[in-house]
């Protein structure tokens, strides 16, 4: 009898079908709150800064994929996930180069030169804003007051950043701030880093879709509020609030967007909780003693340099302990 | 009783159980394959090729006295021996019976006393001699894991220790995987004799403890609850993680011991486990006093909608049974024995079915996955998930870049090839595939040293 062709492969015979591009789109989904309150509060010139920032990190990624003579991989998204986080990071008022030279960066010398996405040591998006800060301060620096579309009235309690004006004026400059500008975002900063609900909005779909664990996360968050109050407890009148640290500037966006970035954080659970730490310890360090204004991107680049070492910290093998009962 | 740690693995959707219908068709095959390879070492054949066979007659046996002995299912006759593909997809010498439509049973030797009444030295011998074959990949065969200090089921120097007394006997009655669910319909539909088969195995195995465990929410009529407490056996509910039911971690979730691997020995730390299925299989040898020579295997065709469970004799191709059942679907694309995470893709349908098969899925062109092989994006996904706590995203790279012994290092061997690594993988990479390739070239590396 004529008997139908066979295929045949190692086991499982089954996929969950969560793919590379199903990560990336729920990563974009998720960043999609910020965007929104990106457009909010400094209208369309954000919204151009995204799409600039977007596009050449594809063009870049696709330049690169055609020099090197490898299958272009837009297709997983990633370069369109790096794009528009770098973009995030960035003012509106920035000039449009910007966006394209720090996405250049990020794409060839912070991943595909390392053999692209899960192989790059260090957060590739981290990587181009690090270039772009230390070659370009001034033009970086240049940050407006929000103007909010609708509803609400421009805050009107700072002229900087509020981490800036922590660094330049002390504990005296942020504490009239109310922490409703926080949440909302009403403040000036960059395009997606400053507004609370809409990144805890997207870091809530992403644990949610179980894209990411809670364990960076929570770790980076709860290090950073604790090491603020417990230096305000210490001396209330030079240190901010834990609070404060974790809503003004990027501790919010980095502990859901930049931090668990795949391949520059430790995948076993030990090691992600000495990452979060870690980051949150380094960017206390660096926003109260360092030169940086805010610490979160540097800390986060120089955690992922110790990322092998946090992944020796294994979970049990099962089995291992040859006890005799 | 020390509680386990939570296991980790995937949650599975209990609403998607859906117990297989049985068929009761009788299957009179034309031909039976048995190979004579076993993972404790080759069968030898008792019966020259053209020599005649009855039903029940034995047909080969381990010279070590290890591996369980093959009988007959049927009467017929001895057609050849030649290498034949057995279910996990190797070539190995194989008895091939030619079935005869006769009914000449092989004349057993009358057994009059009733089981309860035997000594364990006389039921373990009797276990052994039932031939169960057992889908589970368990260190040692049924009748050495259960047998009790001072009595081993045949005298050998080969078999393992056994001078540990039986502390606890697990009784499994989850499924071993996804999509598979032949131990909770038999706990179901057999409950009148699920008493019976368990106290079977406490006065062979002498065991201290028994537990049978179940899923969490599993239904249990009144009565089984009652008879179970009268025999001393408690009930343990489990979570509905796959792979929860694999020998290793079962036993640590209900007796809080740890199983040495990669030996995977648990009679080593006085623990049994023994499935509801082998359980059942085995009282009947004993109860009726002939070897165990049919065997329940779950039949799922999803794409015509077939969920079937049905006794087959053992040998039996797979072809034939879906031709006699009728069930053969013309638009097959892929043959996998033991179970979707598990099982063994085949490049036949001639494949006989061994009591080490409780499932045969076809799946069709649409159903069908195929592994991308992209390098590891570090997601970690595989680690969250694995049951043993290893690696896989390091395993995998380390045997796809073949450095061996760096794999070695990272507990390659304590891996159980259970692939929800491969499963949850986003860049599809092959991860079952890879661990394999490593484990053998390490194999053969230490055999090439010696």
């Amino acid at each position: 009898m004529k008997r139908p062709q066979l295929y045949v492969s190692a086991p499982p015979h089954l996929h969950s079908g969560v793919r590379v591009n199903s990560i990336m789109r729920d990563f974009i989904v998720a960043l999609l709150p910020a965007v929104l309150a990106g457009w909010f509060y400094f209208g369309w010139s954000a919204l151009l800064i995204l799409i600039i920032s977007t596009a050449s990190a594809m063009a870049t990624k696709l330049l690169w994929d055609k020099l090197v003579g490898r299958p272009v991989g837009l297709k997983d998204g990633s370069a369109i996930f790096t794009g528009l986080v770098l973009g995030l990071m960035l003012s509106n008022q920035v000039p449009w180069w910007i966006p394209v030279v720090g996405c250049l960066v990020a794409i060839v010398a912070g991943k595909e030169l390392f053999g692209g996405l899960g192989n790059h040591p260090f957060n590739s998006s981290l990587v181009g804003w690090a270039f772009l800060a230390i070659s370009y301060k001034d033009i970086l620096e240049n940050y407006p007051t929000p103007e909010p579309k609708f509803l609400l009235e421009a805050g009107e309690y700072l002229v900087d950043p509020a981490i800036y004006a922590f660094k330049d004026g002390g504990v005296d400059a942020i504490i009239d701030v109310p922490w409703k500008d926080f949440i909302l975002g009403n403040v000036p900063g960059e395009i997606g880093t400053i507004c609370v609900i809409a990144i805890l909005l997207g870091g809530a779909y992403l644990l949610y879709r179980r894209v990411i664990t809670w364990h960076i996360p929570v770790s980076f968050i709860a290090t950073v509020w604790i090491f603020g109050y417990v230096t305000s407890l210490i001396d209330p009148e030079t240190y901010a609030s834990g609070t404060f640290h974790v809503l003004a500037g990027w501790t919010l966006f980095a502990a859901f967007f930049l931090a668990p970035e795949f391949g520059t954080a430790p995948v076993t659970v030990g090691g992600k909780i000495g990452y979060g730490i870690g980051c949150g310890l380094l960017t206390m360090i660096i926003r109260i003693w360092g030169t940086y204004n805010e610490g979160v991107p540097f800390a986060i680049l120089l955690m992922n340099s110790v990322t092998p070492l946090l992944d020796k910290i294994r979970p049990r093998v099962v089995g291992r302990v040859k006890e005799i009962a | 009783m020390k509680n386990g740690t939570k296991p980790k693995g995937i949650p599975v959707d209990s609403a998607s159980i859906s117990l297989p219908k049985p068929v009761g068709a009788e299957i009179r095959p034309k031909r039976l394959v048995f190979s004579l390879e076993t993972s404790w070492g080759k069968l030898r054949s008792l019966v020259k090729p053209g020599g005649d066979v009855s039903q029940g007659q034995l047909l080969a046996v381990d010279d070590k006295g290890v591996a369980p002995p093959l009988f007959a299912p049927c009467a017929g006759k001895l057609s050849g021996i030649r290498p034949w593909v057995n279910f996990s997809g190797n070539e190995a010498p194989a008895i091939i019976l030619q079935c005869s439509s006769q009914t000449n049973s092989a004349q057993m030797p009358k057994e009059t006393r009733p089981w309860k009444e035997m000594d364990s030295h006389t039921l373990i011998r009797k276990v052994q001699k039932s031939g169960i074959k057992e889908p589970d990949p368990y260190r040692w065969p049924l009748a050495w894991r259960l047998a009790q200090p001072g009595t081993p089921p045949s005298e050998t120097t080969d078999g393992p220790d056994i001078s540990h007394p039986i502390d606890y006997l697990v009784i499994n009655a989850l499924d071993r995987q996804p999509g598979i669910s032949i131990r909770e319909s038999i706990l179901s539909s057999k409950e009148s004799e699920i008493g019976d088969s368990i106290s079977l195995l406490q006065q062979v195995s002498g065991a201290k403890n028994t537990v049978l465990a179940i899923r969490k929410g599993q239904p249990i009529s009144h009565s089984l609850q009652t008879e179970l407490a009268n025999r001393a056996i408690k009930i343990k509910e489990c979570p509905f993680i796959y792979p929860l039911a694999s020998e290793p971690l079962i036993v640590r979730f209900v007796t809080g011991r740890e199983v040495p691997m990669p030996e995977g020995d648990s009679r080593a730390v006085g623990v049994t486990v023994v499935d509801v299925v082998t359980a059942l299989r085995l009282y009947k040898s004993i109860r009726d006093n002939v070897p165990a020579t049919s065997t329940l295997v779950q039949l799922s065709i999803p794409s015509s909608n077939v969920d079937y469970q049905v006794w087959v004799p053992e040998g039996i191709l797979v072809g034939e049974l879906l031709d006699h059942l009728q069930l053969m679907p013309s638009d097959a694309a892929k043959l996998v024995m033991g179970g979707s995470f598990q099982g063994f893709a085949q490049h036949t349908f001639e494949v006989p079915i061994s009591g080490q098969v409780d499932s045969i899925l076809v799946q069709t062109l649409s159903e069908v996955f195929t592994y991308e092989n992209n390098p590891c994006i570090s997601c970690g996904y595989c680690v969250k998930v694995c049951p043993m706590g290893l690696l896989p995203n390091e395993l995998s790279r380390y045997c796809e870049y073949e450095n061996f012994e760096a794999a070695e290092k990272a507990f390659i061997f304590h891996c159980i090839e259970c692939g929800i690594c491969a499963y949850v993988c986003p860049a599809k990479r092959p991860m079952v595939h890879l661990i394999r390739f490593g484990k053998r070239e390490i194999l053969r590396m230490r055999e090439a040293a010696q």
